[in-house]
């Protein structure tokens, strides 16, 4: 059949070359577009004939399309590998004629897109992923990323936050930097999102998250604009080959979103609605009322200090427990959580032809959170268009605008500290009324946000086929993000003073893209493709931010009458000010042997403003060679192989990440000399007039594989990532006069290997379509560089907060470790702890001088590293892997067609995560609530900072001498001060944090078209899905997945609630 | 599902093994332990008295290098070339193995927590903090004067290594003081162990006075005997000497009076003898009482016990002991005197520590 198809391409390509010479009696020139059945996608490349036997006509161009002269009414064959062939017979006179072809489900034959070019997977090197749109429909989700979880291999997200409209993390094999910013739980890894391309047009979906945890303004991406029904299709590029033409911002990987597209001869409306409930997670299980004064007293009663019995007497929440004011049983967290019902709607209309078609699509999504005072809400409208005057010329436009709207409460988005902190009350203080409340809780409840981006992109591509084989494109794009976030704080909730905070910033980027493409086929043996190109972008950005403080009061939010002292802004936000100039010039060139031996090779000069002013300019080439080793005669034999390949590819991309300051210095005002001004550097940093930007080396091995005609396919990526050019700030000596500057003398490597593998096992002609696939990667990161300096070690010391968890840096290991006490278990008793020979003291916590610091049976046993019998700093030892190593999915789809054509599908989308180290601080936390029964706030007071008392009986904690425990003695709370068997900077909180998910349950029902039709509608299809249904997971914590990028489970994050989802889809 | 796991766990697994190697195809550092370059000791000279242990801590600044990290202690030379390998010299020390509390009910189950080693005099311990055991002693040093000439200071330099690599730190110096044997020690001279004197070649020897008394009235003067080193109201001297001819594991406790003739330690008749210091065996004369204790005193400075200073809860470096007595006194007030010493004695032998009422002897009968 192969053997055929290539041979009438290459018969027909003759004839296509001399055509003129092919004039017969009745022709008709006809345009014959050829798609995609679901994603209406254009195919490129599809083989057309006519007649019986068939005879070839040509194949269609990048835009689907193909022009060519017929006998009138012949029966034209379409067939396009991985597709199936299909037969239309002209009508008579018809000119125009678009043919939709279903897929046959093989992963090899889907049309990828290159450098902005659509080119058949076959004839292309890099190594990628298409995940349909279909696949990411049926759950409502706010950003439609969180839907890829597990369906891509090498594609690692983490949705590690339940915060409404807010992102996790996503990374694309591996670490791609090792800046960290902040400390404790709200150590914030920089993120290294994927580019997003969307129809065309990049996007920084890292927008919004710059600023680490602390975040200003409403935190929201602005791909959480995009609505998921919109979306027609998502390609992952993963090695530098494919994203070589994206370079100049493509090191991390990019992802290109297309829109739908309007393709449809009679005009549709579609229509998805769903009503879905989500629901909070089990919640930590407390102690209430009597329970819990009986816990304290009895921990009082069993290890006081002298002083202490006496204080008990002065603690009137303890010992009075007939004051009808501390007779409570408060559910505290059930004050901030809630179970929600939120809705969201879609309507999509869509209609034309290939001369004119057109889509519109409007949205609504809701989300209340299920942390009372948040929730996000976003109203959408994204439209396109594409207008072929003449078969030469094309213009395609679009239009995207979207608003939203977010409550945090009074929390920072990501980071629910208020509400943690505040959830962790004691149950026998009263519950929350206006008027007995801390301010804590009231402002957690009764901040007023007014917040959200608000997003308008457009865009306009014009295309010209200046000769058969030549195009011309010219794109331009203008995006314009604006976000502001006002909070009001009623006097109640902040010391008795109103406060207003007012932040507004935007970033906008002007994009202009012009391009001039060759394809070239010599005897269909030789193909040629070029492909020259370059890129602008200009991109700006600030924020301001001001707080007016003791504002006169609640109704009056204007700017009168506030205190001038207390309030803070004005001015830019430190950090934010953005002015970037891309500009990239690029060349592709990709020639094949009889589409068997494909080799690509790329070559790019990007000149970027963040880069030192020396050489703002890097060259990246990118080389690939891939071979279908099924089409060799050899093999031809082998009825089993459908199809084989190999690929081979190397190539760099950059990633501009310099600022401004960072090579350019800061300048501030320095007072006045001789009456003028002047102006001086800034001391503390020295301008890098050399700054590079980080570029990203790769090689790529795979093959590709299917067996047994589309029975079984297999995709096998290994790769090797250097991330060069890292950015460090390296301190300097406190001799200079400056006191850092920013290097690129950090280095990374990420190796590892991917694996997807689907299966569909049972014959075609089964009424029941059965689909299962899983994909993995692993993924080993190795820090390879650092400063000459620090001689292969930086420890980012957390001297902050109380966590006192650092981060170690060390050359020749996982990137990002922990810097931790080795935990090798508990005392079991007095006499085991080993003794200083020399001295004769007992092992001993930190200052050696004083006895009660010395560890005794009950005692977390900690490693003495240094041998000393002192337990230091010194005794610190890199531990564990923040990131994880094993990450992938499985998807499951079964569907069962009725004789009546209905069909009921079952899908089941699991994604797991293996081998990483989580800091459980949730489980530290809750050993740690037992540490002081008074409640002692920061200023002495008792009681001023009671905390509820957790359950600890189902962990294997020392009660009695002679214990074999996991946990010390929780209730030892005088000695524990001294011997911290519960801080945090221990192993004994890191823990394996694999989890297997199921993340998605749909069933959904199609009705066949005469029931529809009865109904009045073109289709419908109702379903029913359940969102992040179960984990398993060997983690003691809440959940494996809730963690920030760098492994840490604070109890300050944003529980991921699971959801139950009703939906419709009625296309009229 | 987990079937499914484990078998593409098992798929990755053998792509694992076959492709493994890119560590060494694109040389990717191996881990290494760290070895900062700014590790260093923070103090670098030391002049520790012969007799007394040091465990010198806090001198290193490893600046966040792995630990365990291996010291060594090499190239021993005095500053002008010689030899001084005589601070490696082996002596018999005594080394803990079980923790002294003091509740131990006998010598010898104060000495079955210890035992006999063999030990250089100088060491450097596992966390390159300097140790110099109490074997040091004049047979081999000779004690610094107060001037030291760079040829008579002993060097030595710390080879560090792990895996990260080694590094060597020149010139530590180390110079032996003379071996004072107890503490207090005011009347003795730091720079040669002998009788101290008031004026560098004078004759007038230089006292030591007893820490603290309360309540004590002079028998004489009537009035109260609060400042011991004043004349007129009563001088009290200390003094820690040693007994001929004993055991060597006794300390005796003796009071003279202005006559130097010895004072009934029963008249004392409210101290705690059996709190008094961690001895056993009291022997209770008209001269003196008199323990059996373990070297040296206090055995295990740093672990408080009720014979140290502060008693359970306090510091616990130094012994400390109470003698008191009660008296009805002027205007029929019961009074309680008290006198209290701390004290360290680091050389093993019979030691007795005796109170002299120089020219006041304290009042014991009723008013």
């Amino acid at each position: 059949m192969r053997k055929h198809i290539i041979l009438l391409s290459i018969f027909f390509s003759c004839i296509f070359i001399c055509k003129d010479l092919m004039a017969q009696t009745k022709k008709v020139t006809v345009t014959i577009t050829v798609s995609d059945a679901a994603t209406k996608e254009t195919l490129p490349g599809a083989g057309v004939f006519a007649g019986k036997p068939p005879k070839g006509l040509g194949q269609t161009n990048g835009n689907g399309v193909l022009t060519v002269s017929v006998d009138d009414g012949a029966i034209l064959t379409i067939s396009y590998q991985g597709y199936t062939t299909k037969e239309q017979k002209l009508a008579p006179g018809q000119t125009r004629i678009a043919i939709n072809l279903s897929e046959t489900k093989t992963t090899m034959n889907e049309v990828v897109i290159r450098g902005y070019q659509k080119r058949s997977r076959d004839q292309t090197t890099g190594s990628s992923f298409i995940v349909t749109g279909k696949e990411v429909q049926d759950v409502p989700v706010a950003n439609v990323e969180q839907l890829l979880q597990g369906k891509v291999a090498g594609l690692n997200i983490q949705n590690n936050t339940g915060a409404p409209g807010l992102r996790g993390s996503v990374n694309i094999r591996g670490l791609s930097t090792i800046s960290t910013t902040g400390s404790g739980n709200e150590t914030f890894l920089q993120p290294t999102s994927p580019l997003y391309v969307i129809d065309g047009v990049p996007m920084d979906a890292d927008k919004a998250s710059e600023f680490g945890f602390q975040q200003q303004g409403s935190g929201v991406s602005p791909l959480s604009l995009i609505p998921q029904e919109d979306i027609a299709s998502i390609e992952v590029l993963k090695d530098a080959t494919a994203t070589a033409l994206y370079g100049s911002r493509g090191a991390y990987g990019v992802i290109l979103i297309q829109t739908i597209r309007g393709q449809s001869e009679t005009p549709r409306v579609r229509y998805t609605g769903n009503f879905y409930l989500s629901k909070t997670p089990k919640l930590r299980e407390t102690l209430g009322g009597a329970s819990e004064r009986a816990v304290k007293v009895k921990q009082i009663a069993d290890y006081r200090t002298l002083d202490d019995y006496y204080l008990l007497y002065r603690t009137p929440f303890l010992s009075d427990s007939l004051n009808a004011f501390y007779n409570n049983s408060t559910n505290w967290q059930a004050i901030f959580y809630q179970d929600t019902y939120n809705q969201t709607h879609n309507v999509t209309l869509d209609g034309g032809d290939t001369k004119f078609n057109y889509k519109a699509n409007v949205g609504y999504y809701g989300n209340k959170g299920i942390i009372k005072n948040t929730g996000f809400d976003r109203y959408s409208l994204n439209m396109n268009m594409e207008f072929k005057p003449s078969d030469r010329l094309s213009f395609n436009g679009a239009i995207l605008a979207s608003v939203s709207s977010i409550e945090t409460g009074n929390g920072l988005g990501l980071l629910q500290q208020g509400v943690a902190s505040n959830g962790q009350n004691s149950s026998l203080l009263p519950g929350p009324s206006f008027f007995v409340a801390t301010s804590d809780v009231l402002s957690a409840l009764e901040v007023r946000n007014d917040a959200g981006p608000k997003f308008l992109k457009a865009n306009m591509e014009a295309r010209y086929e200046l000769f058969p084989g030549l195009t011309a494109t010219t794109n331009g794009s203008y995006s314009y993000n604006q976000d502001h976030k006002d909070q009001f704080t009623p006097a109640a909730a902040n010391s008795q003073f109103a406060k207003l905070e007012r932040f507004n910033s935007f970033t906008s980027e002007l994009y202009n893209r012009n391009s001039l493409s060759y394809v070239k086929s010599i005897n269909e043996e030789h193909n040629f493709f070029v492909n020259l190109f370059n890129e602008f972008y200009i991109r700006n950005g600030k924020s301001a931010m001001t707080r007016l403080q003791r504002i006169p009061n609640d109704q009056f939010e204007g700017p009168l009458g506030y205190d001038g002292y207390f309030s803070r802004g004005g001015g830019i936000l430190n950090g934010s000010f953005l002015d970037q100039k891309l500009a990239s010039f690029a060349a592709a060139f990709t020639y094949d042997y009889k589409k068997k031996y494909v080799m690509d090779i790329t070559y790019r000069i990007d000149g970027t403003s963040d880069s030192g002013s020396d050489d703002p300019y890097s060259k990246n080439p990118s080389i690939g060679l891939k071979w279908h080793f099924f089409k060799e005669d050899w093999l031809k034999e082998m009825k089993w192989l459908s199809y084989g390949d190999l690929r081979l590819t190397a190539g760099r991309n950059i990633y501009p990440v310099g600022k401004l300051v960072d090579i350019y210095g800061r300048y501030i005002p320095n007072g006045f000399y001789n009456n003028s001004p002047r102006v001086g550097i800034h001391y503390e940093q020295i301008p890098n007039p050399i700054l590079k930007p980080k570029s990203v080396t790769q090689y790529n091995f795979g093959f590709d594989v299917g067996l047994f005609d589309g029975k079984f396919d297999v995709i096998f990526d290994t790769y090797y990532k250097q991330v060069d050019n890292e950015l460090f700030t390296n301190y300097l000596s406190n001799t200079l006069g400056f006191e850092k500057f920013t290097s690129n003398d950090a280095a990374l490597v990420n190796y590892g290997y991917e694996l997807s593998v689907s299966s569909r096992p049972l014959p075609k002609t089964s009424k029941v379509v059965w689909t299962v696939s899983v994909n993995g990667a692993w993924n080993t990161d190795i820090l390879t560089k650092l400063p000459a300096e620090y001689n292969g070690q930086y420890i980012e010391f957390d001297g902050i907060t109380a966590y006192r968890q650092h981060l170690a840096k060390r050359v020749g290991r996982n990137s990002l470790a922990n810097y931790l006490f080795i935990n090798q278990g508990v005392y079991a008793n007095t006499s085991d702890v080993p003794i200083d020979p020399i001295t004769g003291l007992r092992y001993r916590n930190n200052s050696p001088d004083d006895y009660k610091n010395a560890f005794e049976g009950g005692d977390a046993r900690f490693y003495d590293a240094n041998g000393d019998y002192v337990l230091d700093n010194r005794d610190l030892q890199v531990t564990g892997n923040t990131q994880p190593v094993l990450t992938g999915g499985l998807s499951n789809t079964l569907s069962y067609t009725f004789p009546s054509t209905s069909s009921i599908t079952l899908n089941i989308y699991s994604t797991f995560t293996a081998k990483r180290s989580i800091l459980n601080n949730a489980l530290a936390d809750r050993l740690r609530l037992l540490a002081d029964p008074y409640g002692i706030d920061n200023q002495g007071r008792i009681g001023g900072n009671t905390k509820a008392v957790v359950p600890i009986a189902d962990l294997n904690t020392w009660t009695q001498p002679g214990d074999n425990a996991k946990f010390g003695n929780a209730y030892n709370y005088v000695h524990n001060s001294y011997s911290q068997p519960f801080r945090y900077e221990q192993t004994l909180w890191q823990e394996e944090g694999s989890y297997f998910k199921i993340n998605q349950i749909t069933l959904a029902y199609t009705f066949n078209k005469k029931l529809a039709k009865r109904l009045g509608v073109n289709s419908i299809r109702p379903y029913l899905s359940a969102a992040n249904v179960v984990t398993f997971s060997g983690y003691s914590g809440p959940n494996a997945e809730n963690v920030t990028a760098i492994g840490r489970d604070g109890s300050g994050g944003y529980p991921v609630p699971r959801s139950y989802t009703f939906g419709l889809n009625v296309e009229f | 599902m987990q079937n499914a796991i484990k078998y593409n766990a098992l798929i990755l697994l053998t792509a694992v093994v076959t492709f493994s190697g890119c560590r060494k195809i694109f040389d990717v550092p191996e881990e290494k332990d760290y070895l900062s370059t700014k590790l260093d000791y923070t103090t670098k000279s030391f002049d520790p008295k012969m007799g007394r242990l040091y465990n010198y801590r806090g001198i290193l600044n490893a600046d966040n290098s792995s630990f365990p990290m291996k010291f060594e202690l090499i190239n021993p030379h005095f500053g002008d070339g010689r030899d001084a390998n005589d601070i490696l010299t082996k002596k018999d020390v005594l080394v803990w193995h079980a923790e002294y509390n003091g509740k131990e009910t006998s010598l010898a189950e104060i000495e079955a927590k210890r035992h006999v080693e063999s030990r250089p005099i100088v060491e450097i311990r596992e966390s390159g903090e300097l140790i110099v055991w109490p074997s040091a002693s004049r047979d081999l040093f000779t004690p610094a004067d107060t001037v030291v000439y760079p040829q008579d200071i002993r060097y030595f330099d710390v080879k560090v290594s792990n895996s990260g690599g080694s590094k060597v730190i020149k010139d530590l110096s180390l110079i032996f003081k003379a071996n004072i044997p107890y503490e207090p020690s005011d009347d003795l001279n730091q720079y040669n162990g002998l009788p101290n004197t008031t004026t560098p070649s004078g004759k007038a020897l230089k006292r030591q006075f007893v820490q603290s008394v309360s309540n004590l009235v002079g028998e004489s003067t009537n009035q109260p005997m609060n400042d011991p080193t004043n004349a007129a109201k009563g001088i009290i001297y200390l003094y820690i000497r040693k007994v001929p001819g004993g055991p060597g594991n006794t300390l005796r406790f003796k009071f003279l009076d202005k006559d130097s003739a010895a004072i009934n330690p029963a008249k004392f008749n409210e101290t705690k003898w059996d709190q008094l210091v961690h001895g056993f065996n009291k022997t209770m004369t008209s001269e003196y009482v008199q323990y059996d204790v373990a070297y040296p005193i206090p055995v295990a400075p740093g672990i408080p016990t009720k014979y140290t200073n502060g008693g359970p809860t306090g510091q616990g470096n130094e012994a400390h002991v109470e003698f008191s007595y009660s008296r009805i006194g002027f205007g029929n007030i019961r009074q309680t005197a008290v006198i209290a010493q701390n004290f360290r004695i680091f050389e093993k032998g019979d030691w007795e520590i005796v109170f002299h009422f120089k020219t006041v002897n304290p009042k014991f009968t009723n008013d």
